[in-house]
């Protein structure tokens, strides 16, 4: 079975190696961890994730404007993107399904069955099939 | 008329006495006296109309008028020509009544003599001169009196009214049946002790004096009035009358009143007006506390993530072995629960999101800083020099939030700073550094300093020890800016403390 490729953009470098152990912990996915926002696209280049776990608010780069970017790259159009954020509310997320402007949200603080539930729902079929 | 002669009329139908009293008058006059002598009223009436006459010398009994109408006549005629009566014992009685009705004086026909005419003629004249003098001076002063607005006023020693100008009709709805009556009658109850002190003072000093007070009119309405008093000085110069000039105020002190609620008025809407700004002022702070309070959530939220994931990582390697450990991981995963609750309730307050930015100049940002701060910066005594560049580059931020975390970094270095500091806070382009990729910073500093500080008599700041709240806010403050793009660097010395806030443009 092939692992689902996973990329995680943080600024916080705790939080995307505590994301990558107990991910991978599971033994379905495998993770890069991306702190530096600039350094992104090349990234994806390189890695071709199935999914992105990306930051809403990181110095110098707005995690909209990079979703944005990604998305208008045509071989990253439908990787799907989870953002995480520490401004919104998990209740506030709830109550719109975890969407916000077509975008499904993780608001930190989360724990590891919740990031992968969430994970597990948009995920492509293709891939985790 | 010449100023040395002086034309008299003589009156007179007897012709023998008529001739003799020119023959006198002339003699006496030593050519001063021009005589004209005519013999009936109707020639006398119409040389007095047509001719100058300084005297005439009247015989009552003319054959076209007798008695007292023939002076009465004449007198019409010439009301300004003195008139001496001549008379016979037996009209003595009608020559006094022309006396009074204004002759200057009579002469009996057999006691007549040429030093006693021309005495007479003297006297007359000059009385008549003196009497003109008089009326026209009389008549001016009623006709100034009778025509000021003031009220003019006359009472003697006591207060009895000896003469009040018309206006006081206008003021009292009385005029000149005032004569004669009590001048404080009318005078407010409440102000009567007060003004009688006053009017026996001014008596017994002989020195005027200024007073207001309110007069009750008949119909019950009060008028405000303001006087000045001054005595009039009999022979031996004891004061008998009192001349008071009195003005109406009741408008103007209502005018006044007026102006003053108006201003009162003014006062209480600047007063809610600075009461608002303060309350604005205020507000902006609560403002600039909630993006500060949201600076920490978020910030918070972050190592709670890390701890959240630490603990489930961990979870796994302990259960099994360890069933203490287990439940401590619980408990921490609860503590976790409830800071992540707390710091939910901080973002509730603030409500905070990154806002919508816009193109903004850095040196305005601060001038609105400070200026929310005026009276932090005014209770420390803390004198701001500006120094701010102008056409520097726009930058792309949220000018709230940025402002908020400003007040929170100035408010840091107000209470950080001894009273008496001064701060240089100063906005310039700083050129990019060499290379192709080089970009100009837009640079703000805010640098505290003390004027004792050189001398090491007051130390600016020490280096804390460990962290303190202050250095918590700056942290947060740094974060914020952060998400902007900007960076903040801090220094402190012993005698300053700066703080470097830049952005990459």
């Amino acid at each position: 079975m092939t692992k689902k490729r996973i990329l995680i953009v943080d600024d916080e470098p705790s939080i995307t190696q505590l994301l990558r152990l107990n991910l991978e912990k599971t033994g379905q996915y495998t993770i890069r961890a991306q702190n530096d926002a600039e350094a992104v696209m090349g990234a994806l280049q390189e890695f071709k994730p199935d999914l992105i776990l990306l930051d809403v608010m990181m110095p110098g780069m707005d995690g909209g404007t990079l979703a944005g970017k990604i998305h208008a790259t045509r071989a990253f159009k439908n990787v799907p993107i989870i953002f995480l954020t520490a401004a919104v509310r998990q209740e506030e997320l709830d109550a719109r399904n975890g969407v916000i402007g077509g975008f499904p949200y993780i608001a930190k603080p989360l724990n590891v069955k919740g990031v992968i539930s969430i994970i597990e729902k948009y995920l492509p079929e293709s891939v985790s099939a | 008329m010449s100023s040395e002669t002086t034309n008299i009329l003589v009156v007179e139908d007897e012709k023998v006495f008529a001739e003799l009293v020119r023959d006198i008058v002339t003699d006496e006059g030593r050519g001063q006296y021009a005589v004209t002598v005519v013999a009936d009223l109707a020639t006398a009436t119409a040389q007095l109309v047509a001719g100058r006459f300084d005297l005439v010398l009247l015989d009552l009994t003319l054959p076209d008028r007798q008695g007292l109408e023939t002076y009465q006549a004449i007198h019409q005629s010439a009301p300004l020509v003195p008139v001496l009566v001549l008379s016979g014992v037996s009209d003595e009685e009608v020559a006094l009544q022309a006396l009074r009705a204004g002759a200057q004086d009579y002469l009996l026909k057999n006691e007549f003599d040429g030093r006693l005419l021309a005495r007479a003629i003297r006297y007359a004249i000059e009385r008549k001169a003196v009497e003109t003098r008089l009326r026209e001076s009389e008549e001016f002063f009623r006709l100034i009196s009778e025509n000021v607005t003031d009220l003019i006023s006359v009472v003697d020693e006591n207060g009895k009214r000896l003469y009040n100008s018309p206006s006081y009709q206008a003021v009292l709805g009385q005029g000149d049946e005032l004569t004669g009556s009590n001048s404080f009658a009318e005078i407010h109850p409440e102000d009567l002790a007060v003004i009688q002190g006053v009017f026996r003072e001014v008596v017994t000093t002989g020195k005027g004096q200024r007073a207001e007070y309110r007069f009750v009119r008949n119909d019950g309405a009060v008028r405000h009035v303001e006087s000045q008093s001054s005595v009039i000085r009999d022979d031996t110069g004891t004061p008998r009358k009192v001349v008071v000039v009195s003005r109406d105020v009741t408008e103007r002190l209502a005018a006044e009143k007026e102006l003053r609620q108006a201003l009162a008025e003014v006062k209480r809407a600047h007063e809610q007006l600075q009461a608002a700004q303060r309350k604005l002022v205020q507000s902006e702070k609560l403002e600039a506390v909630s993006t500060f309070a949201a600076g920490v959530a978020h910030e918070v939220k972050n190592p709670l993530q890390t701890v959240v994931l630490g603990i489930d990582y961990l979870r796994d390697y302990v259960v099994t072995n360890d069933a203490n450990a287990a439940d401590l991981l619980q408990q921490m995963s609860d503590a976790v629960k409830r800071a992540d609750a707390i710091v939910q309730g901080l973002l509730e307050f603030s409500a905070y999101r990154k806002g919508a930015v816009s193109d903004q100049d850095l040196g305005q940002l601060f001038e609105q800083a400070l200026a929310s701060l005026e009276s932090e910066l005014t209770a420390q005594a803390i004198r701001v020099r500006a120094d701010y560049a102008t056409s520097l580059p726009r930058l792309r931020l949220d000018p709230r939030a940025l402002k908020h975390v400003l007040i929170n970094l100035l408010a840091t270095e107000i209470n950080g700073c001894p009273p008496g500091s001064e701060f240089y806070v100063r906005t310039y382009l700083r050129a990019p550094a060499a290379g192709p990729n080089g970009k100009s910073t837009v640079v703000a500093e805010i640098e505290a300093r003390h004027p004792a500080a050189a001398e090491a008599a007051v130390i600016i700041s020490e280096k804390p020890a460990g962290g303190t709240p202050d250095d918590f806010g700056i942290m947060v403050s740094r974060k914020i800016i952060e998400l902007y793009g900007g960076k903040v660097e801090c220094q402190r010395q012993r005698t300053k403390r700066r703080f470097t806030i830049s952005f990459q443009t």
